[in-house]
Formats: C-alpha cells, structure tokens, sequence
C-alpha cells in the first residue's frame, strides 16, 4: 500500500507514544520575570513498536537528550502527552506510576555518573530490586551475577567503587543497573560518547545482545550517523527542537527529504572525502528556538 | 577508616589539632585525678588569695584563695559539657531541617530555609545573650541559648549541599526510578554530604567553646562559684596588671581548645574534600 506520510503504518501496537511534546525552559530577566523561553523540544509526535530500535539524531543542543529525559521521567514536559503500553502517562514526573519507572529507562549519558560513588557496585545494583521487588537477597544476587556476565563483566568487580572501573567497564555496570529490572524501553543516551573506538564497538555490540536476548525496544539518542545506521530500523531527525524527517534508517540516509538531514549526512566524515570544514553548512547553536518576546544573540 | 587515622596523622596541621582537642578532653575526663584541690571549685580560702604562681598553686589563686589550675581543669568538664550539648542538638535540628529544606522545593523548604536564614542574619551572640538574659544565669540557660542560636549553621551548609546533590546525575536517577524520598536523602545524600558535616560539626565545638565564654564572661553563664573560664577571665580584670597569673590559666585553655578545633576542623576538610582526595 502506498503511503505518502513518511513514518509507515505500524502493524503491532505501539509501545511508546508521543504526541505533541514539547519542552520549553523560561528565560528569566530582572527579578525572575519571564522574558522568554527557549524550546528545547517543541511540538514533538512518533511512536515506537515494541521490539523497534528508534535512533534520534541531530546536532548538539537539538533538544535530543532533553526528548530523552522526558521519557525518562527526568524533566516535565510543558505540553503533550506520552503513552506507555496503552496507558496515558502523567504530565508530572512526581506521579509517573511506580511500575512503569522500572519498566521505561532512561540511560545517562555517562552511565557511571548513575551510580553512587560511595556505594558499591553490588550495593548499587541491589538497589532497584531492593525498590522494585520483594526478592531475598539470595534471588537479587543470582539476578545480579546474571546481568553482570551479560554486560560482560566478573562477579568480582561487584565489590568495586565506581572510581575503581575504567570508563568502558563504568559504562557497563551503568547499563547493568539499567537493565536489572528487565525494562521494556530503554532511552540510550550518547551511549558511546567519550570512549575510544574499540570500546564504543563493544558497547555497542553489548546494546545489540541485549536487544536480541531480552527483546529490548530501545531509543538511542546520538549525534553519530554511524552508530544510529548500524543500531537502528528507524531514525527520527531532529532540528532546533523539532522532528524534522522520520523513516526507516537506510531510506532515510539513502535519499534524505529534508536539508537538514542531508547537510547532517554530507557532514560525516569519510577517509578520502572531502575535508568536513570545506562544506560545513550546519548552522550554529539553535539561537532561532528561542521563542517570546526578547531574543538572545 | 584506617585510612582516615595515616591521612590525619600525615596532616601535620591535623594532627596538632587534634592532639590539642583529645588533651582537653582528656584532661576533662581526669579532672578528679588530676585536680590537686578538688573542693576549690565551691569553697574559699581567704588566707590565701591572689599568690602568685608556686609550686603548691602552679597558675597561682584567685581572689577567693581558690586554686586556678584546679579551677580551670574542672571548668573544663562545664565547657565540654556545654558545647557537646550544643553541638549535638546543633546537628539533631539543623541537619535534618537543611535536608528535608534542601530536598524538596515547595512551601516546606521555604519556610525551614526562610527561618534559618533569618537567625543567621541576626548576630548569634546577641541573641543568644537576650535569650540567656530572660531565662536567668544557669548552665541549663546557655546550653538553650546556643542550641537555639546554632543550629542554622548546620542547616544552612546541609540545605546547600543537598541542593547540589539533588542535581547529581545518580540522585536525578534514583528519584527516577522510584526510590523514595528518604531512601535517597538518608541513603545517598547524607552519606555523600557528611564529611562537610563532621567538618562543619568539628570547627562549630571551637566556636560554641567560645561563645559560652562569652557568655560566662558577660556574667551570664553558669552562676558563681562555679569554675568557667569565661568568668574568671571577667574576674580577673580587677586585679590586672598585678595579677597577672588570674587570666593566664583560662585564657590559655580557651585558646588550646579554640585553636584545636580550628586546626582540626581544617585539615579533616582538606583530607575530606573530594576535590583534593587522592582517587585510585
């Protein structure tokens, strides 16, 4: 069937719905008058199926991590609604029901930076099972060493601080806490920033098991078209706040519709291409989201 | 903790500081061991007012032919007493008042925070001479009188630093995934703010030392004859320069204890600041 929109008809029930959200953070003047507002997401729709990966890509300050954080239910979004397995989630995050924290995670993008720096690892990754179920600690720590050896990691790390870990093993253990409660979605954000290649490889390929094994639907929120090429069947773009083209991955960097998707695509490095700077076209930080009555120069 | 003992004991500034604070303590806990007469603290022996140092006095008498080093030993256990009274309700109120101002944002916090701030904006003396004042001259006068002034101090530094954990990625993440209000402020907060507390606590046992001084000075302490240091500073000002030896012994203890705390208080926060802690 034909189909003009550019996001195809989903067969399954979607798992994860957005509808119109948007994210404005105020600008405050002289005594915390409002002046203005910056949209960080702004008038933001998709859904995701279950057992999708959705990849969302767009340049530093596009209002990708806060979408994330939304979800996550980290932020308050000002407008729009988010649906979650057919239930119509809180606008505050203070009443998101208590299951569904367990069930749609959002990972930092520094996962180490989730974890207690005075806890032990065993101890931090006790913790969402000590809140979110009422295991003895003999089934918590069986679910703990299984989840470990997933991410690729020895029970004898367990009894590490995180300033102990290396940065690939921080990430790990980050992950682990994540999916200890064997969440339905899972919100990656950055998940390979600031780790070298190799480690980015295995982090990845660590992302993709998991997916496989535990049917895992995942966002993952990146600036990196490879990644989002290799990790995801669809990829969300977005601009100043907004989703600016949304389609299966390779259509998408195949024969991208909207110019800020091609300028995204033309700026991929490439050994042999041409020099990034020599036709650097994107534009500078979002300064045209802001919205209000003063602008911000 | 072990750790903790060699990095203090490394801390050369520490270490002095510490060592000056357990001999005030020490010498409190001993003081009927040490004292050569112990009924001097009540009683008074005019034959023998106001000797200079000797071997039988080694501070010299006062003007009721009281015994000054005995004196200031046993004042030593009235200021412990005082301060460790008021350091300890210092932190039962204030920490919990700035951790609970500190974690929530609403009507609450405002009014905990509010209320803290506007006793820190009056001087904490005068206030706690006024109270100190009405309630007449008694131990039991100054240890309310501090308690009630000091405790903003703790709750102040403690709303501060839950302010800033709250915007740490691991608290932001707790809250997230449903850990509730106090699993997070006394699980994860508390332990990561307390050793600004154990610094804040450390270098606030100078400061009460001194400030029930002030208080015994200005007449308002414990009432006579009872020994402390701060009114036999006061007494002594009528027999200066003569009596030179009536204020040395006083003065000196409350500055050893002052000055240990001091030194403490700042080499605990240089072995505590995350900042400066070696990591690995």
């Amino acid at each position: 069937m034909p189909d003009a929109s550019p996001e195809p008809p989903l067969r399954t029930h979607p798992l994860l719905e957005v509808e119109h959200l948007s994210c404005h953070f105020p600008i405050r003047g002289l005594f915390g008058r409002r002046t203005g507002s910056v949209r960080a997401v702004d008038d933001v729709s998709f859904s995701v199926a279950s057992g999708e990966a959705l990849g969302i890509v767009g340049e530093t300050g596009s209002g990708k991590s806060t979408l994330g954080k939304m979800l996550g239910g980290i932020i308050d979004p000002t407008e729009g609604a988010i649906t979650f397995a057919g239930e119509r989630l809180p606008s505050l995050r203070a009443r998101r029901p208590f299951a569904v924290r367990a069930r749609l995670q959002y990972a930092y993008q520094d996962s180490a930076a989730s974890l207690d720096p005075r806890w032990t690892l065993r101890r931090s990754l006790h913790e969402p099972l000590i809140i979110h179920t009422n295991w003895p600690r003999e089934r918590r720590d069986a679910k703990i060493s299984e989840i470990v050896s997933a991410v690729g990691l020895a029970d004898e790390h367990l009894d590490l601080y995180p300033y102990e870990l290396s940065g690939g093993q921080q990430r790990r253990i980050g992950l682990a806490r994540t999916l200890v409660l064997e969440p339905q979605v899972v919100i990656f954000d950055e998940p390979t920033s600031g780790l070298d290649v190799s480690v980015q490889a295995t982090v990845l390929a660590l992302v993709r098991d998991l997916h496989r094994t535990f049917k895992l639907t995942y966002l993952l929120i990146s600036h990196d078209l490879n990644v989002v090429g290799s990790m995801c069947d669809r990829v969300a773009v977005m601009q100043k706040g907004r989703i600016v083209e949304v389609g299966p991955t390779n259509e998408v960097f195949a024969a991208p519709r909207h110019p800020y998707t091609r300028s995204l695509l033309a700026s991929l490095p490439r050994i042999g291409g041409p020099r990034v700077t020599d036709r650097l076209v994107l534009p500078k930080e979002p300064t045209s989201s802001l919205g209000g009555d003063k602008r911000r120069d | 903790m072990i750790n903790l003992i060699t990095s203090i004991v490394r801390h050369r500034t520490a270490l002095v500081g510490l060592i000056l604070l357990s001999l005030v303590v020490a010498v409190a806990i001993a003081a009927p061991l040490i004292v050569p007469y112990p009924e001097d603290a009540q009683t008074f022996h005019i034959e023998r007012r106001l000797l200079p140092p000797s071997s039988e006095a080694l501070f010299g008498t006062d003007r009721m032919g009281g015994d000054i080093f005995s004196r200031v030993v046993l004042g030593a256990r009235m200021t412990l007493l005082i301060t460790a009274t008021v350091v300890l309700s210092g932190v039962l109120i204030g920490v919990p008042i700035g951790l609970v101002a500190g974690y929530y944002n609403n009507g609450i916090s405002l009014v905990l925070g509010g209320g803290a701030e506007i006793l820190l904006a009056v001087p904490q003396i005068i206030l706690a001479i006024a109270i100190t004042q009405s309630l007449g001259p008694s131990i039991g006068s100054v240890i309310l009188a501090l308690s009630v002034t000091y405790w903003p101090f703790w709750a102040r530094i403690v709303f501060t630093e839950t302010r800033s954990m709250c915007h740490e990625t691991f608290v932001e993440s707790a809250i997230a995934l449903g850990v509730s209000a106090w699993r997070v402020i006394f699980l994860h907060i508390l332990p990561n703010i307390a050793s600004s507390i154990v610094v804040r606590t450390t270098t606030a046992i100078g400061t009460t030392a001194f400030a029930s001084a002030t208080l015994g000075f200005l007449g308002l302490g414990p009432p006579p004859p009872s020994p402390e240091w701060g009114r036999m500073i006061a007494e002594s000002r009528d027999y200066l320069p003569d009596a030179w030896w009536y204020a040395l012994a006083p003065g000196l203890a409350l500055l050893l204890t002052v000055l240990g705390c001091t030194l403490f208080g700042d080499g605990l926060r240089d072995i505590l600041d995350p900042k400066t802690r070696r990591r690995g």
